[in-house]
């Protein structure tokens, strides 16, 4: 009985050294990770002219004499003759690698480049020439951790899977507690950038003023052909869109409009901060009235679809005067007492807005197979940006559009 | 699973083996209930668990049959089914110690999911065991118990990213159990 018992004890303190728990907890997550790429090697690509070739994306449109200059984001800018809106004709394709925005001053093409500014005379359109570039003046989203060296061009995406390995006491029981991981994107990669926000450019008053998603920057354009850095100012988070009005920048950001006076260009003063809700928001103004539309989404945030109207007589203490629900607001274009409003999915609508306080009960039209983001009044025809690629419109009754003609695009806006 | 069916097969091998011999057949059951434990101190996170032993007696010492029983690990609940053996060291003396041995599969689903996107898998299941028969019927039973178990997240976030949590437990425990062996 002894020898029994001896087992029994012997059996029984094995255990002690045998029991306990390992976890082994693998998280998987899909985000997108940098791509990066020597500036040098970029540099070191000539400013190509290739044949006129399709839309994919078409990003910012811009319209120079008879020219429609449509940006292809992160690739270059498409070059149409526009002289007839109903027929415009593909002259070729300036290939600019890293480019989102374009401005033009006396056929010099201003666009970015990355992390640079090019200067391209476009005189004759068909052998564009680089004649300028300023180097390192845009790192918002290409430089990481203060490398201009190599920026990042692009991100991929990527399933990272890391393991970690507990132990009794250090487990992690995960039914005590719902699991949020975050896809990074914010995910998705952590701190290197969230896209969107890209530099917007405006000329006015022999300066180019951009704006990235938290600072106006400032070119002197006086020679055009010599593009000079003047400044930085830190606006804030969120800085969208930039429009200039007589001796004013009206500056849209997701929380807010701020309003600058460029009567000293190269030294743009503050005169206010118009704050609204957390949404994008492009910005028209005309004399005495500011008109603001705020679009909610993953992007913007926020979750309010508004048109609203701000009156700015004076400049340093705008006020609201009026706010009209919309459907999902994008774009929009002033012309005189005409306001035209992209709808994204919902299509493009026309208001008479002689009289701010009753805009919607004078809507003229809603185009609603009309999908459309942006838009430009240009002096022969309405350009409008949607899924249908880049459409005109003849707008000489302005109560009455007339599609004119469409350049299509392979890919879809989201 | 695949595992279970294997053992089970190989039980069954052995009894009708056994039969072919013309042996009667004598059946024996062994249920038991007490705790898992992480051992030291002696009832850290105890948790409940029970089994019955269901098989067939090929000597007055060997048992050989299933066994099917409910474990509860902090708070996962596991389901083992598994083939299992017992030797009775002295089956003539009224007291005697024993040994014993199971290997199956522990099944998960008595786990209620919390969220949509949880799942559970369960897994390999070995316990060797030692105990004391006494009183002709009674046991006292001390096993180490090895569980094999997965919990599983899949998430989405609003843009449709995905991202999983993986997580692969291995159990080991002291099993304390006391039962009626017949």
């Amino acid at each position: 009985m002894k020898k029994l018992l001896a087992l029994l004890t012997l059996g029984f303190s094995l255990t002690f050294f045998l029991a306990c728990d390992k976890q082994e907890t693998t998280y998987s997550y899909e985000t997108k990770i940098p791509v990066f790429e020597k500036m040098s090697n970029i540099r070191d690509l000539s400013i190509l002219i290739e044949d006129p070739k399709p839309i994919v994306t078409s990003g910012k449109i811009y319209i120079f004499k008879d020219y429609l200059l449509i940006n292809e984001p992160g690739e270059g800018v498409h070059i149409y003759d526009n002289r007839n809106p109903a027929s415009p004709k593909a002259l070729n394709f300036i290939n600019i690698p890293g480019n989102v925005d374009i401005a033009i001053n006396d056929n010099i093409l201003y666009a970015d480049s990355y992390v640079d500014l090019v200067a391209i005379n476009i005189t004759n359109p068909n052998q564009p020439v680089l004649v300028e570039r300023v180097e390192d003046v845009f790192p918002s989203q290409y430089v990481y951790d203060g490398n201009f060296i190599n920026i990042i061009t692009s991100y991929k995406d990527t399933v990272l899977t890391f393991t970690t390995n507990n132990h009794r006491g250090d487990m992690m029981f995960y039914d005590s507690f719902s699991p949020t991981l975050s896809n990074g994107n914010q995910s998705g990669g952590g701190n290197y950038g969230t896209g969107g926000s890209m530099a917007r450019f405006t000329l006015s008053k022999n300066h180019l003023y951009t704006v990235d998603h938290n600072t106006l920057r400032l070119f002197n354009v006086s020679t055009a052909t010599k593009p000079q850095f003047v400044k930085d100012i830190l606006l804030g988070w969120g800085i969208e869109t930039i429009f200039p009005y007589k001796d004013n920048l009206f500056i849209g950001s997701t929380s807010g409009m701020h309003i600058y006076s460029i009567k000293e260009s190269d030294n743009p003063q503050m005169l206010s901060v118009y704050q609204h809700l957390t949404a994008c928001d492009p910005v028209v103004v005309n004399d005495k009235y500011a008109f603001v539309t705020l679009r909610s989404g993953n992007f913007c945030m926020g979750n309010f679809d508004l048109l609203e109207v701000i009156n700015i007589e004076d400049l340093s203490s705008p006020k609201l005067e009026k706010s009209y629900n919309m459907q999902n607001p994008h774009g929009l274009g002033l012309v005189g007492n005409y306001l035209y409003l992209c709808e994204g999915g919902f299509g493009l609508k026309s208001f008479n807005v002689s009289d701010i306080m009753s805009i919607t009960e004078n809507q003229l039209e809603h185009l609603k197979d009309m999908h459309s983001v942006d838009i430009i009044p240009g002096p022969k025809s309405l350009i409008v940006v949607g899924n249908d690629g880049v459409c005109q419109f003849d707008y000489s009754n302005k109560e009455k559009l007339k599609r004119l003609s469409c350049i299509p695009r392979t890919t879809q806006i989201p | 699973m695949k595992k279970t069916v294997f053992f089970l097969g190989v039980i069954i091998s052995v009894l009708m083996t056994h039969l072919s011999y013309g042996q009667s057949i004598r059946y024996t059951t062994h249920t038991e209930a007490g705790v898992l434990s992480y051992g030291s101190p002696l009832l850290e996170e105890s948790r409940f668990s029970a089994q019955t032993f269901q098989g067939v007696k090929l000597s007055d010492g060997l048992r050989v049959g299933i066994v099917l029983g409910v474990d509860k690990y902090k708070s996962y609940w596991m389901m083992p089914v598994s083939a299992g053996a017992r030797y009775v060291l002295f089956p003539e003396q009224r007291n005697s110690v024993f040994f014993g041995g199971d290997i199956g599969y522990g099944l998960a689903w008595l786990n209620k999911k919390k969220q949509p996107e949880q799942s559970f898998r369960g897994g390999t299941m070995i316990s060797p065991s030692i105990g004391v028969l006494f009183a002709k019927y009674c046991t006292v039973t001390i096993s180490y118990k090895w569980q094999a178990f997965e919990e599983n997240y899949e998430l989405s976030s609003n843009n449709s990213r995905y991202s999983l949590i993986e997580n692969k437990y291995d159990f080991s425990r002291l099993g304390l159990r006391i039962g009626l062996m017949f």
